[in-house]
């Protein structure tokens, strides 16, 4: 063997090259295509002054005491079919330590649609808690003190009712909503993008949305107004790059929107959430949560000229990925979550939700929840994960990658800004196509065996036995349509209407919504009914699907 | 059914790709129902010439039309045929003239010699166009002034429409077809608008052809035309038939034949031995 | 070469009120890489756009996606329009969330087969490829 005696790294090199390298044609990417060097080393150090916790632009995190200072919070979503079972639920998981509340709603609540119409036949409480209207939310929340506990809604295009409920059941426990903490997703950019979950027409929603974050600044001052999310646009298919991008263009659109409503950048900015995917390509997901904070933190402060710390800071909530979950050999998947779940801690989130292991099937069982939150528990006090901030820092590899993420986010940037942003490069079917070929591209890996699915296309099993799923009783429906048709009748019918017709009136003109939509909650409109009066001035919003 | 039956009037709408041409028939579609019209849509798309399949991607474009009983929308590959309407399109118009529909609208996208294709099956042929082709319109394919009977140019909203249509308009000028002055139509199909300005000029060439005889005429040349079509896919098929059926043939031909002879051969041979 | 022989006509669409589009996007792309014509409806279809999509385009299959867990609903539903309007020849095949106990009782009302997630593509096109052996192009 011929010794290049001075260089090291050549040696390393060749050595690689000519030792054995594996031929089973698996990828070496990251499972979003960017290439991976076998090594890296301080060669690959970006150059740069050090950075550290608690200081711009924040890669480290976005507080000088990490984890150290307070653990992430355990935040499980959940809901099923019946406010009075969830609030079990809710009260099951506090018991077991979860530290904050968060509300999964049934596709008719998510919709905009009342148990009772034509179109929830055969949805009504599936994958959340229907919510026709403050009776329901009444029971949700029966015995669990809002003043002490944070609580997040994941609801869209209806998500101004919907918080409007939380306020007046807050109301009714004699708690103001300037106590009330919790965080909105709100997020309806992502809707028409990738979860489809729009009702309104792109400008009115946008008018909601500031509308709920300009209230909320006055009103709701502890409340986070939005989850800009890019979980359901990963989920959708895309890469970890466009969910970069997208989800920080998203960003950067409501806070455009909230400027030209006139607000102050730091009145609201601070108030920004976000919600990412932790997927199972584990360094890549780490980079990830670190470039969104420097991209986030240079854009808030030298394009939009924030002057406060608090507005420069990008916090965020991570849901382990669920299309990473498998319905075959279904235990993997506790595996899987928990790895997923590392990369969202060594990313620094501030929240986090677990996935159960049932859940590609239906709505998790106790034990399939229990075991997601103590997964969580296990990486807080057992791993040491916790115990130094932003341990992968410094490391040759992350900071690579780190880097070339931002480098590739700053790119979609600027295609999206030919655009003309992103309403326009909605309309033109821009992300929809990125997302869509993202997908397709992923899934021909898959059937070429370039990219292995453990359980799906290779260590199979062929006699699985079935596992307990919850199944939601088909009662359950007529049961709460039977529960929103009671409100209704017995409800001040003429308080009701004049409230919606004060709504619609308002919807016509250019007054915040918030109030009007607060007084018809207070007169037990139900959810379809305040929606049907946006509707009836907004109209609906039908997509230009691209394939 | 006789050449004379032009009972619904025909129109066919083509454009390139990124044009909005299924939302401007979608928005076309809304007017002749708000009008109480019938309308069968018949919207082709390019087939893969390697796997044959396709994916067509015009009728979600008409969502507010489902499940109204009196549009209906088919959709068709163009199955290989160059001119981007099937052979069967032709077979379809008259069969829904024959169910009494009021107006067929064709939709084509404009790639290859479709827009001919177009011309020759519809009354009247839209070509659409929009601001941001990228290039202007001088770029704009030869044959396209001869064929297009009314102009749409939609996305009127975006910046350059003006220069779109001035251009268009200079062009027209420096080639006017002889007896009818092309109308240029601005619109939006998404916001519904000069949709009734584009019908208008739809209906007054329509009228033109009428009391100029042409539609006579155009209803015989097309039934000659279908003819020719239906002769010349016969023939192909034939011709391929013939090709992998019988490998002498074949083989004839790799080492000493042309392929004018030889096809002379097949259609010489009578094709129900 | 032309093709000779009609490909066969797929409608695939979205049934209720779920967004998930992912992999019905997938589905329909497989599909017309495998030489069918896929007439791609959209979301939030009614069983009843669904077979008069169906109808109207002279298809022979009709997939259904849903994610929502409301398939014991919406895809016998569908079976049950196709009665209506005596078109019962179109085979009902469909995909997402469902899981493996409903799959025998969608059977049962006449879907022909449903696919659940991680099963590859291939396995998809195989299975029509059986069903309708004269319908493929070149």
């Amino acid at each position: 063997m011929k010794v290049r005696a001075h260089d090291p790294k050549q040696v390393w090199r060749e050595e690689f090259e000519s030792g054995q390298q594996r031929d089973d044609g698996i990828e070496t990417s990251t499972i979003s295509g960017i290439p991976l060097q076998p090594l890296y080393t301080s060669d690959d150090l970006p150059q740069r002054a050090e950075e550290y916790p608690g200081q711009f632009p924040y890669t480290r995190g976005i507080h000088p005491s990490g984890y150290r200072g307070r653990l992430w919070t355990m935040r499980q979503f959940s809901g099923f079919a019946t406010a009075e079972e969830t609030n079990r639920r809710y009260k099951y998981l506090l018991a077991n330590g979860q530290t904050g509340l968060s509300v999964a709603f049934d596709m008719p609540t998510l919709m905009g649609q009342d148990s009772d119409a034509p179109t929830s036949r055969g949805e009504v409480g599936h994958c959340g808690v229907a919510i026709d209207s403050l009776a329901d939310m009444e029971t949700l929340f029966e015995g669990i003190p809002l003043g002490e506990i944070t609580t997040s809604m994941t609801i869209n295009s209806p998500a101004a009712i919907l918080l409007c409920m939380y306020i007046a059941v807050a109301e009714e426990q004699g708690v103001p909503a300037s106590k009330l903490g919790g965080t909105l997703q709100n997020d309806i950019l992502k809707e028409f993008i990738a979860q489809k979950e729009f009702i309104f027409p792109p400008a009115p929603s946008m008018r909601l949305v500031v509308d709920s974050i300009e209230y909320c600044a006055k009103e709701v001052p502890k409340w986070n107004t939005i989850s800009i999310s890019g979980y359901h646009i990963r989920e959708a298919g895309s890469t970890a790059v466009q969910e970069l991008a997208f989800t920080l263009a998203d960003g950067m659109a409501y806070v455009d929107a909230c400027l030209e409503r006139g607000m102050h950048i730091d009145d609201f900015a601070s108030r920004l959430s976000f919600f990412f995917d932790a997927h199972i390509d584990f360094f890549e997901e780490i980079a990830k949560f670190r470039a969104a904070r420097r991209i986030w933190a240079r854009w808030m402060r030298e394009r939009y000229g924030a002057q406060q710390e608090r507005s420069w800071k990008l916090r965020f909530h991570t849901q382990t990925a669920g299309v990473s979950l498998t319905a075959q050999q279904p235990e993997l998947n506790i595996a899987r979550t928990a790895i997923e779940a590392l990369a969202a801690v060594l990313g620094g989130t501030q929240s986090l939700h677990t996935n159960a292991m049932d859940e590609v099937l239906a709505l998790p069982t106790d034990r399939a929840a229990r075991i997601a939150l103590r997964t969580q528990q296990l990486l807080a006090y057992e791993t040491g994960a916790a115990n130094t901030i932003d341990p992968l820092g410094g490391s040759y590899f992350i900071e690579s990658l780190t880097d070339e993420m931002e480098r590739q986010a700053e790119a979609y940037f600027k295609r999206i800004d030919e655009f003309g942003g992103v309403i326009p490069a909605i309309e033109a079917g821009f992300f929809q196509k990125e997302i869509a070929d993202a997908a397709f591209r992923y899934q021909q890996e898959l059937e070429q065996r370039r990219r292995i699915m453990v359980g799906v296309n290779e260590f199979t099993v062929d006699d699985e036995p079935p596992i307990d799923i919850l199944r939601i009783d088909p009662r359950l429906e007529s049961e709460q349509a039977a529960r929103v048709e009671d409100v209704r009748r017995k409800r001040d019918q003429a308080k009701c209407t004049s409230a919606l017709n004060l709504l619609r009136k308002a919807a016509a003109g250019t007054d915040n919504l918030m109030p009007y939509i607060l007084d018809a909650v207070r007169a037990y409109a139900t959810e379809g009914e305040i929606m049907r009066a946006m509707i009836d001035v907004f109209g609906t919003y039908t997509e230009t699907a691209v394939v | 059914m006789r050449a004379e039956d032009a009972a619904p009037g025909v129109a066919g709408f083509t454009g390139a790709p990124g044009t909005g041409k299924s939302t401007l028939v979608d928005a076309v579609v809304a007017l002749l129902r708000s009008k109480e019209q019938s309308v069968a849509v018949l919207a082709t798309d390019p087939n893969s010439p390697f796997t044959g399949g396709a994916i067509l991607g015009d009728r979600i474009r008409m969502q507010r039309h489902a499940l109204d009983s009196k549009v209906f929308i088919r959709s068709m590959g163009a199955r290989g045929h160059l001119g981007g309407l099937s052979l069967a399109s032709r077979e379809a118009i008259r069969l829904l003239g024959a169910f009494g529909f009021d107006q067929v609208i064709l939709e084509t996208v404009g790639v290859g010699q479709s827009e001919l294709e177009v011309a020759a099956v519809a009354d009247t042929t839209v070509v659409v166009l929009t601001p941001n082709l990228g290039d202007s319109v001088q770029m704009i394919k030869a044959g396209i002034l001869e064929i297009a009977d009314v102009f749409a140019v939609n996305k009127a909203d975006l910046d350059g429409h003006a220069r779109v249509i001035a251009e268009l308009r200079g062009m027209l000028n420096l080639s006017p077809k002889k007896d009818w002055r092309q109308p240029i139509i601005p619109t939006v199909a998404i916001r519904q608008e000069g949709i009734e300005q584009l019908w208008s000029a739809v209906l007054a060439h329509r009228k033109h052809l009428e009391t100029s005889g042409r539609l006579m005429e155009l209803a015989a040349t097309r039934l000659r035309d279908e003819t020719a079509e239906v002769a010349a896919e016969l023939a192909r098929r034939r011709a391929w038939q013939a090709l992998e059926e019988d490998p002498a043939l074949a083989e004839r031909l790799m080492k000493d034949g042309t392929p004018y002879r030889t096809a002379e051969e097949i259609l010489q041979r009578n094709p129900n031995r | 070469m032309p093709t000779a022989v009609r490909p066969t006509r797929i409608v695939v669409a979205k049934v209720g009120l779920d967004g998930h589009d992912r992999g019905v996007k997938v589905v329909a792309r497989a599909l017309r890489d495998a030489g069918y014509e896929v007439i791609y409806t959209g979301l939030r279809q009614t069983p009843e756009m669904v077979v008069d999509a169906a109808l109207q385009e002279d298809a022979q299959v009709i997939g259904l996606s849903i994610h929502s867990g409301a398939h014991m609903t919406l895809f016998p539903a569908v079976v049950e329009e196709l009665k209506r309007r005596h078109a019962t020849d179109i085979v009902v095949f469909g995909g997402g969330i469902i899981p493996e106990d409903d799959i025998a009782a969608l059977k049962k009302r006449g879907v022909a087969e449903i696919f659940t997630p991680g099963t590859p593509l291939q396995d998809i096109v195989d299975w029509l490829r059986n069903r309708f052996p004269e319908g493929k192009s070149l």
